[in-house]
């Protein structure tokens, strides 16, 4: 009985210690989960928040300012010129590429829009992998 | 005889200065009508401007749109995307990747700010999608993320048939869609069971759906847009599915003109009264980007001069090798023309096989166009075009363009084969349609033999199986159709099925069921593409049983 008092009273320390060990580890895991959890949730707020600002101030004001602005300058400088813009960008190809390979064998340049009509002719898919 | 192939000297030989000066960074592949795929260049110089005229597009939709529908920059967008990593794809002598133009976004390197403008929109991180094993998967995944997030602004899939192939996803798995949001955890897929075997993708993915659906609530979130999808799934018979899933949806787009008309019907009965169904903004092939939407009520495009130089073939002549062209100034309204480009990518006065209607010129009259400026006060001769038709294409769902000749090809090869079983027969005819509600999308085609021909398959029933019918047909257009294979091999289309119909079937479908009316010279025969499901169910009915055992 005495030995058992005894063991007890030694014990009851290392019981008393082990408990507090535990509600130590218990509050540090629920600290943690909730500090990952929340860590995690203010991580994706973030992101949300900087996605967000990146639009509102960098992409859709420019977007809705030019909204208009970008159909009507498309408009006044391309759509009501269609023809003269189609002709300026066929002297640009064929001036660029007057040297490569597939003009120069079939002595594609520019002279006007009638006559690489008529000079040049049409093409299919067979005609870049051609027989000769 | 010298093959002069100007592709393959700058594909095999790395050769600069064949076709461009420019430099060219990709190699766009499309079906061609030999089986080979063609490799159609594009060049540096046409990213920038192809990039204005999707802006254009855009913007052009939220223009025709009310004011007040503006998108609110919390909005992201659905776009069915497909992706790949950059070191997969084929590629030249030179490093230039290879591959269809749905994986463009993959293959052109863009830079820091543009990949980061774009993921602000995106439903999914991009590079995950890069790294899915195939399409059906890849397609699911989005539609996952997708369906977590419920403040979209607009439901795009490029093709017609791919955006009812998206929905019939939705339909079918929208259980185990639920689950997977819930959760956060795409172990409840058997989609993704069967088809990712690796274990860190899965981790990724399901960490990317955690923090994408973090950012709207958590678990509360989740358990209510689960719920929400998961109610508005089981409402089988109620249209509007779209707008009931995303109540902020301003609009749905895809492909409308063309042969892609057929589709509208089944596409708006997804979209349901309040959602607005819109072609897809800009006019865009592998050969180039060459127009953008006009109007959101109609599929006319304005054709951009600054993109390509224009001719135009009158629909009567296009049979001719070398006919005369008109000029964008010289086209007519109410006709139809075969469109013929020269592209700063190379392509010299190359005929595109896209037949084009003149629909009008621009008018400030007219309702369904927004208001022009008010300078020049006279407007000018700008002509609408619509996509008409592609010459002989019949079946083409991402892109593939399967022609009659393809089919034929495969049909008649495979028939011929069997003179090895002493069994002589000449195809008679065929029809076909796109199985859209099967995963994944897949072609069946309905063929007829000549003479009496259905003792004599039954009593070879060892030798003719339905089995060996749908191999031996799939092997002959995976042949005749470089594309089609391609496509097959990643898992976006599923085997075709090749089905025999009884003696007569065709006659009586001609004589009794089927009218000719409103089809052009040059498309596809009418009833090479079945339209109609009662047409398909008569075909169906007509079906010769084979044995499916070999």
């Amino acid at each position: 009985m005495h030995i058992s008092l005894t063991l007890y009273r030694n014990m009851l320390p290392v019981v008393e210690h082990i408990g507090l060990l535990l509600i130590v580890i218990l509050i540090v895991t629920i600290v943690f989960i909730y500090c990952g959890c929340s860590f995690l949730y203010l991580k994706c707020r973030l992101k949300r928040f900087v996605r967000i600002q990146f639009r509102k101030h960098l992409l859709d004001p420019n977007n809705k300012l030019s909204n208009k602005n970008l159909f009507n300058v498309f408009y006044t400088k391309t759509l009501c010129h269609l023809q003269k813009v189609n002709n300026e960008l066929l002297a640009k190809i064929l001036r660029n590429n007057e040297s490569c390979a597939f003009f120069r064998d079939r002595s594609i340049s520019f002279v006007s829009i009638d006559e690489f009509r008529a000079k040049v002719a049409l093409t299919t898919y067979d005609d870049y992998r051609e027989l000769c | 005889m010298i093959i002069v192939n100007y592709v393959d000297r700058i594909v095999k030989n790395g050769e600069k200065n064949v076709l461009t000066s420019d430099k060219i960074i990709y190699f766009a592949t499309t079906s061609g009508t030999t089986g080979r795929s063609k490799y159609i260049p594009i060049a540096e110089s046409t990213v920038n401007p192809g990039k204005m005229l999707m802006r254009l597009g855009s913007c052009r939709i939220l223009m025709c749109l009310d004011s007040s529908l503006f998108p609110s920059s919390e909005q992201r967008l659905f776009q069915l995307y497909s992706g790949k990593k950059l070191d997969r794809f084929a590629k030249t002598k030179d490093g230039i990747p290879i591959g269809p133009l749905s994986l463009y976004r993959s293959a052109i390197p863009n830079d820091f700010l543009f990949k980061q403008a774009l993921s602000t929109y995106d439903v999914v991180p991009f590079d995950l999608l890069e790294e899915m094993p195939d399409f059906e998967t890849s397609a699911f995944v989005q539609l996952v993320f997708g369906l977590s997030i419920v403040d979209l602004y607009s439901y795009t899939v490029n093709f017609a048939p791919s955006f009812i192939h998206s929905l019939k996803i939705i339909e079918k798995y929208f259980e185990e869609i639920s689950l997977c949001i819930s959760s956060v955890d795409f172990q409840y897929s058997s989609l993704i069971e069967e088809n990712i075997t690796d274990c860190k993708l899965k981790s990724k993915l399901n960490v990317a759906l955690n923090e994408v659906t973090m950012e709207y609530g958590g678990l509360t979130y989740r358990k209510e847009r689960s719920e929400h999808i998961r109610k508005e799934c089981a409402k089988k018979d109620r249209s509007g599915l779209l707008h009931r899933l995303w109540p902020n949806l301003i609009y749905a787009s895809t492909v409308l003109g063309s042969s892609f008309e057929m589709y509208k019907n089944e596409i708006e009965k997804y979209c349901g009264d309040k959602l607005p169904l819109i072609n897809l903004p800009y006019y865009l092939a592998s050969e180039g980007a060459f127009g953008f939407i006009a109007s959101i009520s109609t599929d006319e495009y304005f054709l951009s001069a600054e993109h390509a130089f224009f001719e135009f073939i009158k629909e009567e002549d296009i049979l001719e090798t070398q006919p005369q062209t008109v000029l964008l100034s010289e086209i007519e309204a109410g006709h139809r023309y075969e469109l013929v480009v020269t592209t700063e990518a190379g392509l010299v006065r190359y005929r595109m096989g896209d037949v084009i209607h003149c629909t009008r010129f621009l008018c400030r009259d007219d309702d369904d166009l927004v208001p022009l400026p008010s300078q020049p006060s006279e407007i000018p001769r700008i002509p609408l075009i619509s996509m008409a038709y592609r010459i002989g294409s019949l079946l083409n769902v991402i892109g593939e363009k399967t022609t009659e000749e393809h089919v034929l090809y495969a049909l008649q090869t495979t028939i011929f084969h069997w003179k090895q079983f002493g069994i002589n027969f000449q195809l008679a005819d065929f029809a076909s349609f796109t199985k859209l509600d099967a995963f994944p999308v897949h072609y069946v085609i309905f063929f007829e033999l000549l003479g009496e021909y259905e003792q004599i398959i039954a009593d070879r029933s060892n030798e003719i199986t339905q089995r060996n019918i749908d191999l031996q047909t799939e092997e002959h257009l995976r042949q005749a159709n470089d594309f089609y294979d391609i496509m097959r091999d990643a898992g976006r289309l599923g085997p075709v099925s090749c089905i025999l119909v009884r003696h007569g079937t065709f006659s009586i479908f001609h004589e009794k069921i089927f009218s000719t009316a409103g089809v052009g010279p040059l498309q596809v025969k009418g009833h090479r593409l079945l339209r109609q499901t009662d047409h398909i169910q008569y075909f169906y009915d007509n079906k010769l049983h084979l044995s499916s055992e070999k």
